[in-house]
């Protein structure tokens, strides 16, 4: 009989549906008989959602261009010494 | 937005050409994520400079760019392997093995939150904001989460970054950073769960 303590230790691995079926199904009864439970994996679904839509941070486009030259350049000075 | 690093197949025919405009917006859109991997294998102090060699091995391997990988996955790895180098050059192991969170922090928490008998001692936190698109509303939150990201151990941070902002397949992570199945999954798990629990302070507090 899976405990709450379980459920929060495999929450990952019952969302990423990597559980073995024996223990898919223990999990998913655990769920039916446990409010709190449900809401913890609710509140993980919703958390991964959020994760899974955070903005990612680009840098300027000047900022990008400057630092995309310097390695450009110092690729083909490398380039360069090699051939000499 | 979804988080995840996207390239149109016109941008990535531009870059495999190796035309500098096209490789300047991949470091516009891309750079700062590499940095946060780097930072998460080899340390923040060595991030900037391991990024340096990586994205001259981008820049020299474009052309022979196939395509069997995704663009991101291939750019992960290079970085990837420029922290194993460089780490090597400095007499560091890479340490992603381990699975063990060195802080305690899950087990505070499990302490906290549950009986003996192992059932939970109370209720879920209230949210406030009660939807993925009501917590990406709140700014504060994000740069609380993008903060409490950087404090991941590194290896979970790792994990983190690949699974849940760029959103690779676990095969993919697992060869990125060649870890098993079940490594990764613990090391994903227990990133998950710090990463709840800041969001359940900001959802009851009102604070980071």
């Amino acid at each position: 009989m899976l405990k709450c303590r379980d459920i929060s230790l495999h929450t990952s691995d019952y969302l990423e549906k990597s559980l073995p079926a024996n223990q898919r199904l223990a999990f998913a009864f655990h769920l039916l008989m446990c409010g709190r439970c449900r809401d913890f994996v609710r509140h993980m679904e919703k958390a991964i959602a959020t994760f899974n839509e955070l903005e990612p941070t680009e840098m300027s486009r000047d900022d990008a261009e400057v630092l995309g030259e310097v390695i450009v350049a110092k690729a083909s000075d490398a380039e360069n010494r090699k051939s000499e | 937005m979804p988080s995840a690093l996207t390239f149109p197949p016109e941008l990535i025919t531009r870059l495999r050409n190796q035309e500098q405009a096209a490789f300047n917006a991949l470091v516009q859109k891309s750079h700062f994520r590499l940095l946060g991997f780097a930072g998460s294998i080899a340390g923040k102090e060595l991030a900037e400079d391991i990024m340096q060699d990586a994205w001259i091995a981008i820049w020299r391997g474009l052309p022979g760019f196939e395509g069997r990988a995704s663009l991101t996955t291939w750019l992960y790895t290079i970085v990837r392997n420029e922290c194993a180098a460089r780490l090597k050059k400095e007499g560091r192991m890479v340490l992603l093995q381990e699975s063990a969170d060195r802080s305690g922090q899950l087990e505070d928490w499990m302490q906290e939150r549950f009986h003996e008998d192992g059932h939970w001692n109370e209720s879920q936190p209230h949210w406030t904001m009660n939807t993925p698109e009501a917590m990406l509303e709140e700014q504060e939150l994000q740069d609380c989460i993008d903060k409490n990201i950087i404090k991941l151990q590194k290896s979970q941070q790792s994990v983190f970054r690949l699974r849940e902002l760029e959103q690779l397949p676990l095969d993919e992570v697992c060869n990125i950073l060649d870890l098993s199945h079940s490594n990764v999954r613990v090391l994903l798990h227990r990133a998950r769960l710090r990463l709840l629990q800041v969001i359940d302070h900001y959802q009851v507090s009102g604070e980071c």
